[in-house]
């Protein structure tokens, strides 16, 4: 994960220089790219579309709430504690979080999406007395999420870009036992997200996001056909 | 065609990072956790018991003895508190941390078929049932009250002084049997020794003897017992597994 990391920066490191260079406005006259140098000429190539659809995974989606188990609360009576002794929890085993966004982009450096994502976790429940299983525990976490993305980085092969946004968390399974009671809020704020490719490119994500702090996918870009073109 | 090989290789390692993340869990097959989690409850209880009931043990030699033998056994078991009546009959034992009322209706424990009624000032005793200790036949019965009726039982004991050469120290060793209830809560857990158990003031714990205890809650019964060493621990015996515990 360290050497994704560095390996990001490193990118980023490598394409800021040439950010200074980046064109105006297009202007009628710059249509005109068999006359222009090479390095002008890509930088206003259309490189993506507008639509674009993502598909990522992402590691340690972001939660709101708190992760105890029921009996670890401190408010049991003796009693209950004394149950409580009779069962111990096995591990945590999470999905991880898969998402599916789709994105318009009205400026090059400005776009709007949509995401929804899924993340769930589960743990046994042994029973001290035998060691067998007997219960196991589930939650599902399904996200909704608009936000708005800045590309500030835009060369040909390479895009940086933030984005952030607020959305809806609808929780199912056997959510009390996480303390979580109700739907909440899914939070998606990314300082940095890297796309490597063109129409068809891959990307990771870094930030706190309900869609995984750490996310790698894919993505398509393209331009609708107009009807009758 | 680089880039299409590419992508799908990204996608899969990134599903293959991401997915089935297993976070240990900080608990384990621990049989014998209800056995010692009973243990645990009752022991305390019990001992403090044994601590509140060494010095009117202590005091009943006190009462029996002369004016010199009086002196010496003030300064081995009561050096630190103060030994004062009004009538001879209420006798009340005051240091800086509690101050025990023993009844001794003006007659000595040791005896025949005399009780004596003890009580720490500052507990919640219901005054129909303080503790009462009689002597017979060289040994103490001990019939328990504890404050809010928590601890309740009926116990034999002996009790002999003794040196702790280590601590150089002197105190009172107890020998005790019996059975009771102690009322956790809402737990009920009813114990008796199935072998004598040693308390010794010196340490203030249990060096020795089996306890049984049983808790019957929600139809179903459960027993384990607990048997003191003394190195400090405890071997737990529940539900046919055995485990010797820290206490």
């Amino acid at each position: 994960m360290i050497r994704l990391l560095l390996f990001a920066l490193l990118l980023a490191g490598a394409a800021l220089p040439g950010h200074a260079q980046q064109p105006a406005a297009e202007t009628p006259a710059a249509h005109g790219t068999a006359q222009l140098p090479d390095s002008r000429r890509t930088a206003r190539m259309p490189r993506y579309g507008r639509h674009e659809f993502r598909f990522s995974a992402g590691i340690a989606p972001a939660r709101i709430g708190n992760y105890w188990w029921e009996n670890e609360s401190f408010d049991l009576s003796v009693g209950q504690q004394f149950d409580r002794t009779k069962y111990y929890r096995g591990d945590t085993r999470s999905t991880g979080a898969y998402a599916l966004s789709y994105a318009y982009r009205f400026r090059r450096w400005f776009a709007l999406s949509v995401g929804c994502s899924y993340s769930g976790e589960r743990f046994d429940r042994y029973s001290n007395l035998t060691g067998r299983s007997v219960r196991r525990y589930r939650i599902h976490r399904f996200s909704l999420i608009p936000a708005v993305r800045f590309t500030w980085l835009d060369r040909p092969w390479v895009r940086l870009y933030s984005s952030a946004g607020i959305g809806l968390q609808l929780i199912g399974g056997d959510r009390s036992l996480w303390g979580q009671s109700t739907d909440q809020a899914a939070l998606h704020f990314i300082p940095l997200g890297l796309a490597v490719g063109r129409s068809l490119f891959g990307f990771a994500e870094f930030g706190y996001s309900s869609q995984g702090c750490i996310a790698f996918g894919i993505g398509y870009s393209f331009n609708a056909k107009k009807r009758g073109s | 065609m680089k880039r299409t090989i590419l992508l799908p290789l990204l996608l899969v390692w990134g599903l293959l990072h991401t997915g089935c993340i297993v976070e240990d869990a900080y608990e384990q097959f621990e049989p014998t956790l209800p056995g010692y989690f009973l243990a645990q409850c009752a022991a305390p209880a019990l001992r403090t018991a044994m601590d509140e009931l060494w010095p009117v043990i202590a005091f009943a030699e006190y009462y029996a003895a002369d004016d010199d033998a009086r002196r010496q056994i003030h300064d081995t078991y009561f050096y630190r508190s103060r030994i004062a009546t009004d009538d001879g009959a209420v006798w009340r034992i005051i240091d800086c941390e509690r101050e025990l009322v023993i009844l001794t209706e003006g007659r000595s424990l040791l005896d025949e078929g005399i009780g004596w009624s003890y009580y720490y000032l500052g507990r919640d005793y219901d005054e129909r049932q303080l503790p009462t200790l009689t002597h017979r036949d060289g040994a103490f019965a001990l019939d328990l009250h504890e404050p809010s009726k928590r601890l309740e039982g009926a116990f034999t004991l002996t009790a002999v002084p003794f040196r702790n050469p280590g601590l150089d120290l002197s105190g009172i060793r107890i020998d005790w049997s019996g059975s009771g209830t102690l009322r956790a809560d809402d737990l009920p857990i009813e114990f008796s020794a199935e072998s004598p158990l040693r308390y010794e003031s010196t340490v203030g714990r249990f060096l020795s003897g089996t306890l049984r205890l049983t808790v019957r809650r929600d139809g179903q019964t459960d027993t384990a017992t607990a048997a003191y060493t003394d190195d400090g621990r405890v071997e737990i015996t529940f539900n046919e597994f055995t485990k010797l515990w820290n206490i």
